[in-house]
């Protein structure tokens, strides 16, 4: 089958460039990230502040445009596409965010948010219109009787509900969900996610879920992606990832994941994320891995396959190693 | 936002606003007198019941010149907002939006506006052209645009930010809906607030210029010359400059007034 979305080595590079001085540090937002999707998948981007996950998220809806890579939607290149037909593309992929406070315009009526969508895209007359705005309404769960209100009206709920729907009024293909649920209570945060399967099997959607929460990304995707300063150091089921992380920091992560019984055997990490500004060279991890060797520092590991589909970019792994135990970092 | 001010200087504000408003409407039907009529029998008499404001050095009433002038004052001030709001919204949509070297050109020619005295500008404007009220107007209206551009410029990039303009650019949406649909909806109240001090900033150089006698002419009645007019008679007639200062003096208070209230009660409902 052939893949909805394939992103091969999109690099995002922010320069910070003075008028009349000379040329600044190169902030690598993104270095490199390659993955594909197939119809109806939901597919976790996971990896702590500043990783690039949601820049990566932005280049996917090409909100922003990237350094260099391509993005093909459904075998197209995005880069090859007019202004126009770009525009008709942004129909098949949305983008949710996290902050249900600002992510809906405050002067507008739900009716007139929802609306937007169809009538950019010149489709349907007014009853038509009116019809499938309640009609998303309902699919989100929500009545008519929000059509006239604003969003100050309504909960942090309520408002993603809403954002949601303002995506789906399209029809879209793909949605990247950029840290939606974050931004909520627990409790909503499940309703929501069920929301999302829900309307994943009616509306035959693929995701891209990015997200801190290892729990909520388990819960939802299938699989997963763990990024790391700009670049995905582990792809696999999230059985793979999560049973059996093969990255040092993806079993650093996974350790500090809060369960029921409390944690156990945590991995503590020594410092922070170096500045993606003065990124080390070698594995970008290899500054806090504690399983660092000499080569770490000047080789850059390449991505090799584990079972599956997994894979990993370590150098503790070699490619079709599959006799490997797990090497745990303690 | 208009019904319940919530403060007192906006009370205030719009209790002087509305007062010379409604002042200025009446004056196209009702004057005490015929502003330009001549008595020379009553040169100078100080206020009484039969002229509130008194009387000039020609004998005419001022209460009913104020009246008039008033009507120079709200056609200056709104023309001048109307130039300066117009072209300052385009220049400063466009710099704030579209940023990169399109904003550094418009933004260093605002700056070169800013940086040029306003009056000196009004006065080199209107001695190229001839003096009146065209020509005052154009000028304030010229010199108001920097600060139009620089507050809608800064607006448009500080919620250009926000998510629902990143996911109505996502939905397909063009520069201009998100410019007039999207963004200028949510930054009235700065615009507002611009436009208020404006018009007041416009009537007070109104004032100035035609003090100067480079503003507003004769026969249209002006404040400025009217206050100029007083000058001579400052000793020997007092009123004359204290009630047409007065009225120019409140005319800007209402208007900083409103304008001070209307940025203290934000109404932007998060």
């Amino acid at each position: 089958m052939k893949p909805v979305l394939e992103v091969e080595g999109i690099h995002k590079y922010y320069q910070d460039k003075k008028l009349f001085g000379k040329e600044q540090s190169v902030v690598k937002a993104v270095n490199g990230v390659s993955f594909s999707l197939n119809k109806g998948e939901a597919f976790g981007l996971v990896g702590e502040s500043g990783c690039g996950k949601s820049t990566t998220g932005k280049v996917i809806a090409q909100l922003i445009k990237q350094t260099s890579g391509v993005v093909r939607f459904q075998g197209q290149d995005l880069a090859e596409l007019s202004a126009k037909q770009l525009k008709a593309w942004r129909k098949q992929v949305q983008i949710v965010f996290q902050d249900p406070y600002s992510s809906l315009n405050p002067k507008k009526t739900l009716e007139w948010i929802l609306e937007e969508p169809l009538i950019i895209h010149k489709l349907g007359d007014k009853t038509w219109r009116r019809k499938r705005v309640i009609q998303v309404l309902a699919d989100v769960g929500l009545d008519a009787s929000f059509l006239k209100r604003y969003p100050h009206e309504l909960s942090g709920g309520q408002r993603q509900r809403i954002a949601i729907a303002a995506a789906l009024v399209l029809k879209p293909e793909l949605i990247v969900i950029d840290e939606g649920v974050s931004a909520l209570d627990v409790s909503v945060q499940a309703q929501i996610l069920n929301l999302l399967k829900k309307l994943q099997h009616k509306y035959d959607l693929t995701y891209i879920f990015i997200s801190h929460d290892l729990n909520v990304v388990q819960y939802f995707c299938d699989r997963i992606a763990v990024m790391y300063l700009g670049e995905i150091v582990e792809t696999g089921t999230t059985e793979d990832i999560g049973d059996q992380p093969k990255h040092p920091y993806s079993q650093a992560l996974f350790s500090a994941k809060p369960t029921m019984e409390g944690t156990t055997d945590r991995i503590i990490l020594k410092g922070d994320m170096p500045d993606p500004a003065h990124a080390p060279a070698g594995c970008p991890f290899h500054t806090r891995c504690p399983l660092a060797m000499e080569q770490c520092g000047h080789v850059k590991p390449e991505r090799v396959q584990m079972a599956g589909m997994h894979h990993v970019s370590c150098h503790l792994y070699e490619e079709g190693d599959m006799s490997h135990e797990n090497r745990r970092c303690i | 936002m208009m019904t319940k001010p919530k403060s007192i200087p906006l009370f205030i504000g719009i209790s002087l606003v509305v007062t010379i408003s409604i002042t200025m409407l009446i004056s196209f039907f009702y004057t005490p007198y015929d502003p330009n009529e001549i008595h020379s029998a009553s040169r100078l008499s100080s206020p009484s019941a039969e002229h509130l404001f008194g009387t000039d050095n020609f004998g005419r009433d001022i209460l009913s010149r104020i009246m008039e002038g008033s009507q120079t004052a709200f056609l200056t001030g709104f023309s001048a907002v109307s130039i300066g709001l117009t072209v300052g919204l385009v220049i400063g949509a466009c710099a704030g939006y579209f940023e990169g070297w399109l904003d550094e050109l418009l933004m260093r020619f605002v700056d070169a506006l800013l940086a040029f005295p306003g009056i000196l500008l009004a006065i080199m404007l209107v001695s190229v052209f001839e003096p009146g009220m065209g020509s005052t107007i154009v000028a304030l209206g010229i010199m108001s645009i920097p600060t139009f551009a620089r507050i809608i410029r800064g607006s448009i990039i500080q919620y250009k930010k926000f998510d629902f303009v990143q996911a109505s650019i996502a939905k397909g949406a063009g520069s201009l809906r998100i410019i007039f649909r999207h963004l200028l909806p949510n930054i009235t109240s700065p615009i507002l607030v611009a436009a208020s001090l404006s018009f007041s900033g416009s009537v007070l150089a109104e004032s100035g210029l035609s003090y100067l006698g480079l503003g507003v002419q004769p026969p249209d009645p002006s404040w400025g010359r009217m206050l100029k007019e007083a000058q001579p008679y400052i000793t020997s007639a007092p009123w004359y400059v204290i009630t047409t200062g007065l009225v120019i003096t409140l005319m800007v208070l209402g208007f900083n007034l409103l304008g001070d209230g209307i940025r203290d009660s934000n109404d932007n409902r998060a």
